[in-house]
């Protein structure tokens, strides 16, 4: 997570017409103390019925763990890259998903 | 300007990240990574000086542990005695190989961990990623156990890992 804090700049265009979303089945109480914590700049949620984690395919098999899915949905509200699961400790994934996330922002 | 917010908002993509705290929670062995049994791609990494490094230098030579390792990593921490122990148990007989991962860390930072931590084996980076790809490293403190052949005899993550079994498996195993 704390990548995605530190090149917020680089992959998110510093959060100009992009918005990040951290979905997590914990309890929003410790995403909370997390986000705080660790300063992070972007939004986090908490799915604590797995819900959401269901219907993008990140339960692991294991209760109460997800897989670590990242989806960038366009402006039309489609899904426009999608890593399942995220390569969190590759650096080539990074760049993947700045260059996603680089397609779909508005021209200067 | 309800007009303006609305083109705004058209404009807008989100990236919705399914993360967790849970997914750091200590799993089992042999549900993670490389399929037992399989032998891992011998990828190029680098030594902390830049280095060019062949994983073939530890693959199918002798058992090793490897470790998918972070100085921001506090499982990895955690498990530091383990290996340690393990070190001590079998001295030369196993490599112990910790694969610095390419995110958040610099060999600069690396080597200032390591001022204040004892690693019982080499330390490599892993700036482009080769390696995690090459041994499907889900996450860090993921640990492969090779044989002395390089057959993957062991994965697991976490910091309840047990190191001493992993060890036996890869030097027992003929």
């Amino acid at each position: 997570m704390h990548a995605y804090r530190d090149q917020y700049a680089q992959i998110f265009n510093n959060g100009q017409h992009v918005v990040l979303i951290a979905i997590s089945a914990d309890p929003i109480g410790e995403l909370q103390a997390w986000a705080r914590d660790d300063h992070f700049q972007f939004l986090m949620a908490s799915d604590s019925d797995v819900a959401v984690g269901r219907a993008y395919g990140a339960l692991a098999g294991r209760p109460g763990v997800t897989n670590r899915n990242l989806f960038v949905v366009g402006p039309d509200g489609r899904i426009a890259f999608r890593a399942v699961p995220f390569r969190e400790i590759d650096p080539t994934a990074y760049e993947e998903l700045g260059e996603a996330v680089k397609q779909l922002l508005p021209p200067n | 300007m309800q007009n303006g917010v609305r083109m705004r908002r058209r404009r807008t993509m989100f990236v919705a990240l399914l993360a967790s705290l849970a997914w750091y929670a200590p799993a089992a062995a042999q549900d993670v990574g490389l399929e037992l049994g399989s032998v891992p791609d011998a990828v190029q990494v680098e030594d902390l000086e830049g280095n060019v490094i062949s994983m073939s230098e530890y693959i199918g030579k002798k058992p090793v542990l490897i470790q998918f390792w972070a100085t921001w990593c506090p499982l990895c921490e955690a498990l530091e005695p383990k290996f340690r122990a393990v070190k001590r148990q079998y001295g030369d007989t196993l490599d112990i190989v910790i694969v610095a991962v390419g995110v958040n860390q610099t060999p600069r930072s690396i080597r200032r961990y390591l001022e204040r931590h004892e690693l019982p084996g080499r330390v490599l980076f892993d700036s482009r990623g080769r390696a995690t790809r090459a041994f499907r490293a889900p996450t860090t403190s993921y640990v492969v156990a090779l044989d002395r052949a390089g057959r993957v005899v062991y994965t697991g993550v976490g910091s309840d890992q047990n190191l001493a079994a992993a060890a036996a498996q890869a030097v027992g195993s003929r």
